[in-house]
C-alpha cells in the first residue's frame, strides 16, 4: 500500500541494501552501510520535511537504523515496513538518540496485506536526554505475526514520552507487543496507550512494563490497555507491570477487555442503522483516541485505508 | 494587647521564585481583615505560609501568632494553638469518614489545650448541633472526607470544622469561590456566628461577594507579593468599580 | 526527608507477641527421609492410604526443584536441618480444657484467645494448634448438633477416611508446586471442616497457630468442604515468638464449595517479621486454593498480611460452576527488610462467573512489596466478569512496590477491568490533617486506614478490630 507522504529525506531499504538520498542539505547527514542507515540531524534545527525510512521486503530483510537528533531539534520520523512475499521475515531495528530538548514525532507503520505467513518485527529504542519529548505511534497491520518491541529510556530529567499502539488482527494473525519504559531521572512523564480490535481467530498479546528507578522522583507514568474482542475465538492477553523503587511518584495502569457494548449497538439499530454499520461505527469510535494521538495527518489516511481492508 | 497575628517584612520563595516580597500585617483580637488582590498576587501562598506548609521557604522576616514566633513550628502545633485555615481547594481523603476525622481533630486540639476529650456520644451531640446550624445533612458524617463533594459542600465542611475547632484566628482562603447564593449565605452566617471580641478573621478573596455578607473592619490589597494599600469596608466596592489598576495608582 | 522518623515510628510498633513458651517438646531429630514420614504417620496413627499418599508426594518432591521466579530473596533453606515433628508432652486425647497443659493455656491467653471467655461469650469454636499437634478442640458437641465436622485433620484422617480420601489433594495436588509437595509429605496438622447439605455453620470457626520449637517447620494442611446450600466462615490468625533461626511455614489450604455453597476464609497474619537487620523471621510459603465446583457457589479470601520475613502466597479461586463467584481482598504491609510477593489467581471456567480483586499494598522501610495476579477467562467462560483494583502506597523513599498482573481473555463475552496505582501519601492530604491539629503520625495512620478500608470491611468483626490495631487506628469501632 502506498504511503501518501513525500519527502526529499526518504531512505529506502530493499533486499538488505539501500541508498541514502543525496540531499545537498546541511540539515540531514546520512550514511549507509551493509546494516542500514545512520542519520545525524544537527542541533537547533527544525526539519521542513519528515524523515521517511522505507523497509520494503520481497524476501527476508533486516534493517538497522540509527538516528541522532541534536539538542533542541524538532523532527518527524516515519518508519514504514512493507512486506510483499509470503513467509518473509522482515526485521527493523531502530535506535533514536534524542539529545537535550529534542522533540521527535515518530511513527511506525507495519503493513503486509494480511495473514500470509509474513512476520514483521520492529524493535525501537528511544534514549531521551533531559527535556526531550517523544510522541510515537505504532500502527501494526503486519501479516501473520507482528512483533513490536518498544524501549524508552528516560535518561535525563523532565523528559517526556507518549507512546501509542494500534492493531486490528484478523484471521489467524498474532500480535506480540512489548513496551518497556524506564524512568531513570526525576520529573519525567510517560503516557502509553494500546488498543486492539481482535477478530476471527486472532490474538493480541501485550506486555507493558514501567520501571521507576530509585532516584527517579516526581515521576508520572500511566499505561492504558484496551481490547475489543469481536469473535468467539478472539484472544487478548495483557501484562501491564509496574516496578517502582521511589516513593515520590504517581504511577498507574489500566487494562480493560470486553466486547462491543451491546446496549450501544441496540441503540443504533433502533435508530435504523444496520448491524454491520453500527459495528463499524463503534469500532471506529474505539480506535479514534489512539489515532488522535498521532499528529502526522497522512498517517490517519494510511491507517483508515488499512482498516478498510479488514 | 498582644496581637493575634504579627507579620513583619515577610519574604517567601517557592522553588527559588519570589512570591511574597516584604509583607507586613497585624491582626488584633476582635478584628476582621480582608486581603484582596488579582490572581497571582501571592494570596494563597500567604495563607499556606501562615499555616506553616512545609513546601514554602521563609527567606526572611517574622511571623508571630499570639506573641509566639511560629517560624519553626509544625502545622499541627499552630492548629492546636488556635490557628485555622479554610482551604481554597479542600483535598479528598478516601476511606476516612468525616466523623472519624472531625473527632480526631477536635480531640487533638482539646488535648493540647488541656481540655477533656469528647467521648463518642458527646462528640456526636456537639457535631450534629453545628451541622444543623450550617444546614448540613447527617449522612455527611459517614461519607469520606470531601470525596464526591460539590464545591459548596466542601466549603461548608471547612466552616463546620472551623466552628468545631474554635480557633483564635481563622484564615479563610477564597471561601466564596464556587458557591451559589444559598451556600454563600449559610457559610457567611457560620462565619459571622464565629466572630467575637477575642477572635480574629482573615478573609482572602479576589471578589467582594463574600464581603457583602461578612463585613471586614480593615481591607488590604495585595499585589506582587506585598500589601500595597489598606482601607476600610468601602474599599471592596471601589475596587469593584475601578479595578485593581486604580488601587495601584493610589498606592504610588 | 524530615518525615522519615515519623514514618518509621508509625510502622515499627514493637512486636508485642514476641515471647516463647517453655514446654518440653517431643521432637523428631532433624532431617527428611522415608523414615521421618513413616514416623509422622505412625505418631498420627494414620490409615494405610495416608502413608502411601505421603510417600508418593515425597518421591515426587525429590525430583523437583525449588522455584525462584518470585521477587523474593533468601539464603538457601536446608531441609535436612528441620525437625518435621514436634508434640508437647501430654495425653493423646483431650476431652475438656481441664486436660490442657496450663502453660499452654496461659500462652493462648497472652496471645489474645482466652478459651474460657470465648466459650462463654463469643461462641467461637477454637481449634488451637500448638506446634505439630492439636491441643484442644472445643465446641465439638455444638457443631455436631448442627452436623458440622470441625476437627484436626489428623483426627479426620482416622474418623472420616472416606471424606479425606475423596477431597485431600483434589484442589492442590502434590504435583502442584514444590512447597505444596513437601507439605503433602510431612504435614502434621491443620483443620478439617465439613459442612453438610443445607447447613449454615452456626458460628465462625477459628484456628490459631504457633511455631515454637527451634528449627521446626510448620506444615499445616487445612481442608474445608461445603456441601450444597451450606455456608461457613473460617478465621485464621497466626502469631509466633522471636527466634534467630528462620522458620519455614509451608501450609496448604484447600477449599471446596458445591452447589450454592459459600466459604469465607479470613486471615490475619502477624508472624515474626525478622528484626531491623532482616535477621530471623518466618518464611511464609503457602498454597491456598478454592474450587467453586458447584453452580452459584462462592469463595471469598480476605487477608491482612503484616508479618513474616518473606511472604509467598496466592490464595486463588477456580470458578468451575456456572455463576460462581470468587473474591480476594488483601492488605499487605511490609516494613524494614520484609519481602512480600503475593496476590491471587482467578480462573474462570464456567459461564457467568465473576471475580473481584481488591489488593492494597503498603511498603515501608527497605521492604519490597509485590502484587502478582492472574485473571484467566477460558473459552467456556461466557459472560464472565472480573474487576481488579490494586493500589500500592509507598511510605518512605527506600521501599519498593511492584505490580505484575497477567490478564488472559479467551472468551469474547468476558469483561475484564483492571486498574492499578502506585503513589505515596499525598502532601496535600497530610497537610490538611495537620492543619486540623492532627499530628503527622496520626494523620498517616488515618490515611492508611482509609486506604485499606475496602478490605477491612470484608473481615469478620473481631478480626477487623485486630487488623486495624495492627495498623494503629481504632477509631471507627468506637463511633460505629
Amino acid at each position: 500500500m502506498r504511503l501518501a507522504l513525500e519527502s526529499p529525506y526518504t531512505f529506502v531499504w530493499h533486499d538488505n541494501s539501500g541508498q541514502a538520498m543525496p540531499v545537498n542539505d546541511l540539515q540531514v547527514q546520512s550514511k549507509v552501510d551493509s546494516n542500514g542507515f545512520t542519520l545525524d540531524i544537527p542541533a537547533n534545527s527544525k526539519l521542513n520535511y519528515p524523515l521517511i525510512i522505507i523497509n520494503s521486503a520481497a524476501a527476508s530483510n533486516k534493517l538497522q537504523t540509527i538516528v541522532n537528533v541534536g539538542a533542541n531539534t524538532e523532527i518527524t520520523l516515519v518508519e514504514y515496513m512493507q512486506s510483499d512475499d509470503s513467509g518473509a521475515q522482515n526485521e527493523m531495528h531502530s535506535i533514536i538518540n534524542c539529545a537535550a530538548g529534542a522533540k521527535v514525532k515518530h511513527c511506525i507503520l507495519q503493513y503486509a496485506g494480511s495473514d500470509n505467513g509474513i512476520t514483521q518485527q520492529a524493535t525501537t529504542v528511544f534514549k531521551q536526554q533531559e527535556n526531550s519529548e517523544v510522541a510515537t505511534n505504532i500502527f501494526a497491520f503486519g501479516g501473520s505475526t507482528s512483533k513490536v518491541d518498544l524501549h524508552v529510556a528516560l535518561q535525563g530529567a523532565s523528559a517526556h514520552c507518549q507512546a501509542a499502539h494500534l492493531a486490528c488482527p484478523i484471521g489467524k494473525e498474532k500480535q506480540e507487543v512489548s513496551f518497556n519504559i524506564e524512568h531513570l531521572h526525576p520529573e519525567c512523564t510517560s503516557n502509553s496507550i494500546a488498543r486492539s480490535v481482535v477478530k476471527d481467530n486472532a490474538a493480541s498479546n501485550f506486555i507493558g512494563k514501567i520501571t521507576v528507578h530509585p532516584n527517579a522522583c516526581k515521576t508520572f507514568a500511566d499505561l492504558q490497555i484496551k481490547n475489543l474482542l469481536c469473535s468467539a475465538k478472539a484472544q487478548a492477553n495483557n501484562k501491564p507491570e509496574l516496578e517502582i523503587y521511589n516513593d515520590d511518584v504517581k504511577c498507574s495502569h489500566g487494562s480493560s477487555t470486553g466486547q462491543l457494548d451491546q446496549n450501544a449497538l441496540f441503540y443504533m439499530r433502533s435508530r435504523g442503522i444496520d448491524l454491520d454499520t453500527a459495528t463499524e461505527m463503534l469500532i471506529t469510535g474505539f480506535i479514534q483516541p489512539v489515532l488522535n494521538t498521532c499528529e502526522i495527518p497522512e498517517m490517519h489516511e494510511f491507517v483508515n485505508s488499512a482498516l478498510a481492508e479488514r | 494587647m498582644t496581637p493575634l497575628l504579627e507579620v513583619k517584612d515577610l519574604v517567601v520563595t517557592v522553588e527559588d521564585k519570589l512570591i511574597i516580597n516584604g509583607l507586613n500585617l497585624t491582626i488584633k483580637p476582635g478584628e476582621s481583615h480582608a486581603i484582596m488582590g488579582p490572581n497571582g498576587s501571592g494570596k494563597t501562598t500567604l495563607s499556606n505560609v501562615l499555616a506553616r506548609h512545609p513546601d514554602y521557604t521563609v527567606k526572611s522576616g517574622s511571623i508571630r501568632f499570639n506573641g509566639q514566633d511560629i517560624l519553626e513550628s509544625e502545622p499541627e502545633e499552630c492548629a492546636q494553638q488556635g490557628l485555622f485555615l479554610s482551604f481554597q481547594y479542600p483535598v479528598a481523603i478516601p476511606g476516612v469518614s468525616n466523623v472519624t476525622f472531625l473527632k480526631a481533630a477536635v480531640n487533638g486540639v482539646r488535648k493540647a489545650q488541656s481540655k477533656q476529650p469528647y467521648d463518642a456520644v458527646e462528640f456526636l451531640q456537639v457535631v450534629k448541633k453545628k451541622m444543623a446550624e450550617l444546614q448540613i445533612d447527617e449522612d455527611f458524617l459517614y461519607r469520606s472526607i470531601n470525596e464526591g463533594f460539590s464545591g459548596g459542600e466542601k466549603k461548608r465542611n471547612e466552616i463546620l470544622q472551623m466552628l468545631l475547632l474554635e480557633p483564635k484566628l481563622a484564615i479563610l482562603d477564597e471561601t466564596d469561590s464556587g458557591l451559589d447564593v444559598d451556600a454563600l449565605r449559610s457559610v457567611a452566617d457560620g462565619v459571622n456566628s464565629f466572630r467575637n471580641s477575642e477572635r480574629g478573621i482573615l478573609l482572602i478573596t479576589h471578589y467582594q461577594r463574600l464581603l457583602d455578607y461578612v463585613t471586614p473592619d480593615i481591607v488590604h490589597v495585595m499585589m506582587d507579593g506585598k500589601l500595597i494599600f489598606t482601607g476600610g469596608k468601602e474599599l471592596p466596592h471601589q475596587i469593584e468599580e475601578k479595578g485593581y489598576s486604580w488601587v495601584k495608582e493610589q498606592a504610588e | 526527608m524530615s518525615k522519615q522518623p515519623e514514618i518509621d515510628d508509625f510502622v515499627g510498633n514493637s512486636y508485642s507477641a514476641g515471647f516463647s513458651t517453655d514446654i518440653e517438646s517431643d521432637s523428631a531429630p532433624p532431617g527428611l527421609n522415608e523414615d521421618t514420614i513413616r514416623l509422622i504417620s505412625a505418631k498420627k496413627q494414620e490409615p494405610e492410604f495416608m502413608v502411601e499418599w505421603r510417600l508418593k508426594a515425597y518421591e515426587h518432591w525429590l525430583t523437583i526443584k525449588e522455584p525462584n521466579w518470585a521477587k523474593v530473596q533468601h539464603p538457601p533453606i536446608s531441609y535436612q536441618d528441620i525437625s518435621y515433628y514436634s508434640a508437647p508432652k501430654q495425653k493423646p486425647k483431650l476431652n475438656s480444657l481441664d486436660e490442657v497443659d496450663p502453660e499452654i493455656l496461659r500462652t493462648y491467653e497472652k496471645l489474645g484467645i482466652p478459651l474460657h471467655e470465648q466459650k462463654m461469650l463469643a461462641g467461637v469454636a477454637v481449634d488451637a494448634v500448638f506446634d505439630s499437634v492439636s491441643v484442644a478442640t472445643t465446641f465439638k458437641e455444638n457443631l455436631a448438633a448442627a452436623g458440622v465436622i470441625f476437627c484436626p485433620i489428623s483426627e479426620a484422617v482416622q474418623k472420616y477416611p472416606d471424606l479425606v480420601q475423596q477431597y485431600l489433594g483434589s484442589v492442590v495436588p502434590y504435583t502442584d508446586n514444590y512447597f505444596a509437595c513437601l507439605n503433602s509429605a510431612v504435614f502434621t496438622d491443620g483443620s478439617f471442616v465439613f459442612v453438610p447439605k443445607g447447613v449454615r455453620c452456626p458460628m465462625e470457626l477459628s484456628t490459631y497457630f504457633r511455631i515454637n520449637a527451634m528449627n521446626t517447620g510448620q506444615f499445616e494442611r487445612t481442608l474445608i468442604i461445603a456441601e450444597d446450600d451450606s455456608y461457613v466462615s473460617y478465621l485464621e490468625g497466626c502469631s509466633a515468638p522471636m527466634r534467630d533461626e528462620n522458620q519455614l511455614h509451608a501450609a496448604v489450604v484447600e477449599l471446596v464449595a458445591l452447589n450454592n455453597a459459600q466459604i469465607k476464609y479470613s486471615t490475619v497474619q502477624n508472624w515474626y517479621p525478622g528484626d531491623k537487620e532482616g535477621k530471623g523471621g518466618i518464611y511464609n510459603f503457602v498454597t491456598k486454593r478454592g474450587q467453586c465446583r458447584g453452580k452459584n457457589s462462592k469463595i471469598s479470601w480476605t487477608q491482612i498480611e503484616t508479618g513474616s520475613a518473606i511472604t509467598w502466597k496466592y490464595p486463588s479461586c477456580v470458578l468451575m460452576g456456572d455463576n460462581s463467584q470468587g473474591e480476594f481482598y488483601s492488605v499487605a504491609l511490609t516494613n524494614n527488610l520484609q519481602q512480600a510477593d503475593t496476590g491471587t489467581k482467578m480462573i474462570h471456567i464456567g459461564a457467568n462467573t465473576t471475580s473481584t480483586i481488591i489488593a492494597k499494598g503498603i511498603a515501608a522501610g527497605h521492604s519490597s512489596n509485590t502484587f502478582r495476579g492472574l485473571v484467566d477467562t477460558g473459552p467456556r467462560a461466557r459472560n464472565s466478569r472480573n474487576f481488579t483494583q490494586c493500589d500500592s502506597l509507598i511510605l518512605g523513599d527506600k521501599a519498593a512496590a511492584h505490580t505484575f498482573p497477567n490478564i488472559k481473555a479467551k472468551n469474547q463475552s468476558a469483561n475484564i477491568e483492571h486498574e492499578a496505582t502506585t503513589s505515596k501519601i499525598s502532601e496535600d492530604q497530610l497537610f490538611y490533617c495537620r492543619q486540623r491539629g492532627i499530628s503527622e503520625e496520626d494523620a498517616i495512620s488515618l490515611i492508611v486506614n482509609g486506604f485499606c478500608k475496602q478490605v477491612f470491611q470484608e473481615l469478620p468483626m473481631e478480626f477487623a478490630v485486630e487488623a486495624q490495631k495492627l495498623l494503629e487506628v481504632n477509631l471507627e469501632g468506637a463511633i460505629g
